[in-house]
């Protein structure tokens, strides 16, 4: 995926707020962790990387495709996890992935309940279901085409330690077999294990962590966090 | 501005009649060779096949056919009408920086010209070649108009019609569970309408009954799409188009609008079988049939005119929608065709309005 130049402002009487210009670069078998501050505008990126917002400027492409928001075949080509899922109060996980099944015309429903463990609630309302199980219902339904690109808006909230395994497993696969996945969270122990690049996103541009690759596991955290405050202070 | 383009779109459409000539030219002797060569052998066979025809049956076939044609003129002309609204100029006018009352002004003057002028050669045709009564050319009018307003896609993904079938089966299982109190409320309206029939009641009582179950029911689909716009993360990353959007709903609409008149046709028609004094004219019931289908399929085009995630809001437009149309065609039959002009202007104003809502 490729982003350039992408803008986007709102403004209203009592509030005004700018994203951009944002250049980026999503390469295969990467993995890039988006950090910044709660309102910085992490979720609108997201909802501007999958089309669901209309951009200002800019052009986003994704393996040579512009992606808009009617394009089926870019828009198969990622998974997508909002920060605040909402389902059809009646519908159950397994008639959900279905019913994205059929419209993807790919993806294995019996495959993807089972590795996000949703069995045993499959059939069950997804209103009277737990926000965890609602998120694994939620990952089940990004992954289940094998997209190449897995845009995950704070995966972790609300999983318990298994399923935050299965979900760190998946990513790592998924970088070995050469697809990309992009993250936002601000759980800085998971950045530091699982992403190859990470960004953070301040006053409505991104900056590069710079030395990410070449620092152990250990001294990410600390780096990661001073570059945080750093970008804070300037 | 407006005015600008309308002329220079006209020009355009003149040339481009022009660059297509030869090919029409050559289209249509074909067509007449084929023709004259099929009537040239069959001459003497369909002379005395004709003859032996009684001269009644003969009439009644000459009406027939006159009546087919000119239906399928006049969804031809309702066809070509619709393709000259979405030419290269009108997509061009969005782009420009013009204001939305230029927007409406230039889309209602193109739409009146070639609306008028086609509507008028047809009348013409149909008065004086096919010599087709009034009632004929309303309902032909109607077939233009909604000709005029069904938008069929041309492109689209091969998968589309399986997709149309989830899509559709996806809210109709949705709606008959999850709504079923406006839907409750309809079908014991129903009932107590086969009450009144038995009891004779005057068909006025019908007619406002019938709009307020039609009413009632269509407030299932504004509480559906409540949920479906919450919903709309997931179905815009499955590509889901505006146009996908609106159509499905227009399917529900008919299908629920369809079943409600049907049951007011029943009701009427079974009333007539079991009660001997019940006397129902059927230009009545049908047009009871179709004040019960009219808000849920007026419902569908309305629904992102506001702010669709506020059913309430829903429920007054259509009810003032309803109302307004319905008397219209209590009042008289061409008030049907305010229903292909209102689905035409507000699919208009609603354009991609799925992906901004």
């Amino acid at each position: 995926m490729s982003l350039t130049a992408i803008t986007k402002r709102y403004s209203s009487v009592s509030d005004s707020f700018s994203l951009g210009p944002i250049d980026l670069t999503i390469d295969a078998g990467e993995t890039l962790a988006i950090l910044g501050e709660n309102g910085a505008g992490k979720s609108t990126l997201f909802n501007l990387m999958t089309a669901n917002l209309d951009k200002d400027n800019g052009e986003i492409t994704l393996q040579g495709e512009r992606l808009i928001p009617e394009n089926f075949t870019a828009k198969r080509r990622f998974g997508y996890l909002p920060q605040n899922l909402y389902f059809p109060p009646w519908v159950s996980g397994e008639e959900l992935l279905r019913y994205a099944q059929s419209l993807y015309g790919k993806g294995d429903v019996e495959q993807s309940l089972t590795y996000w463990d949703c069995n045993s609630y499959r059939r069950l309302p997804l209103a009277s279901c737990s926000h965890g199980m609602q998120k694994r219902v939620g990952l089940a339904l990004a992954s289940l085409h094998c997209p190449p690109l897995l845009l995950l808006d704070e995966p972790f909230s609300g999983l318990d330690v298994a399923q935050t395994r299965t979900l760190e497993t998946l990513l790592q696969k998924r970088c070995q077999q050469g697809y990309s996945n992009i993250i936002s969270t601000h759980i800085l122990p998971y950045v530091a294990k699982l992403c190859n690049r990470v960004v953070i996103l301040r006053d409505g541009i991104l900056r590069n962590v710079n030395s990410w690759q070449t620092s152990p596991y250990i001294s990410r955290i600390k780096l990661l966090e001073d570059n945080f405050f750093n970008c804070k202070t300037n | 501005m407006p005015f600008y383009l309308l002329w220079i779109s006209s020009v355009a459409s003149g040339r481009r009649l022009l660059f297509n000539l030869a090919k029409e030219l050559a289209v249509f002797t074909c067509v007449v060779s084929i023709g004259a060569t099929f009537v040239y052998i069959f001459d003497d066979f369909l002379n005395r096949a004709v003859a032996d025809i009684s001269l009644s049956m003969r009439e009644t076939f000459a009406e027939l056919s006159a009546r087919i044609v000119a239906v399928i003129c006049g969804w031809s002309l309702g066809k070509f009408i619709r393709q000259e609204k979405s030419n290269n100029y009108a997509i061009l006018q969005k782009r420009l920086p013009t204001s939305a009352r230029q927007r409406l002004l230039f889309h209602s003057t193109r739409g009146c010209l070639a609306f008028g002028i086609a509507v008028a050669v047809l009348i013409i045709c149909c008065r004086y070649l096919l010599q087709i009564s009034d009632y004929w050319l309303v309902a032909v009018l109607f077939v233009v108009a909604l000709s005029i307003s069904v938008n069929v896609a041309s492109r689209q993904p091969r998968s589309i019609g399986r997709q149309r079938l989830t899509l559709f089966s996806w809210r109709w299982r949705q709606m008959i569970h999850g709504q079923r109190l406006w839907l409750l409320i309809a079908l014991l309206l129903m009932i107590g309408c086969y009450g009144l029939a038995y009891l004779g009641a005057p068909m006025l009582v019908f007619a406002a009954l019938a709009l307020l179950t039609g009413t009632i029911a269509s407030f299932a689909i504004a509480e559906q799409a409540v949920i479906d716009m919450r919903f709309a993360w997931a179905e815009r990353n499955f590509a889901i188009s505006h146009d996908q959007f609106i159509r499905v709903y227009e399917k529900v609409g008919i299908c629920l609008g369809g079943i409600t008149a049907l049951l007011f046709v029943s009701m009427f028609v079974s009333s007539q079988l079991l009660s001997t004094n019940q006397v129902w004219e059927i230009n009545s019931i049908l047009k009871i049939a179709c004040l019960a289908a009219l808000a849920p399929l007026i419902m569908p085009v309305l629904l992102l005119q506001i702010d669709v995630r506020r059913a309430a809001i829903q429920y007054m437009i259509v009810t003032i929608c309803a109302l307004f149309i319905g008397t219209a065609i209590l009042a008289n039959w061409f008030g049907v065709l305010l229903y292909p002009l209102l689905r035409y202007y507000s699919l208009q104003m609603i354009v991609d309005r799925f992906y901004r809502a």
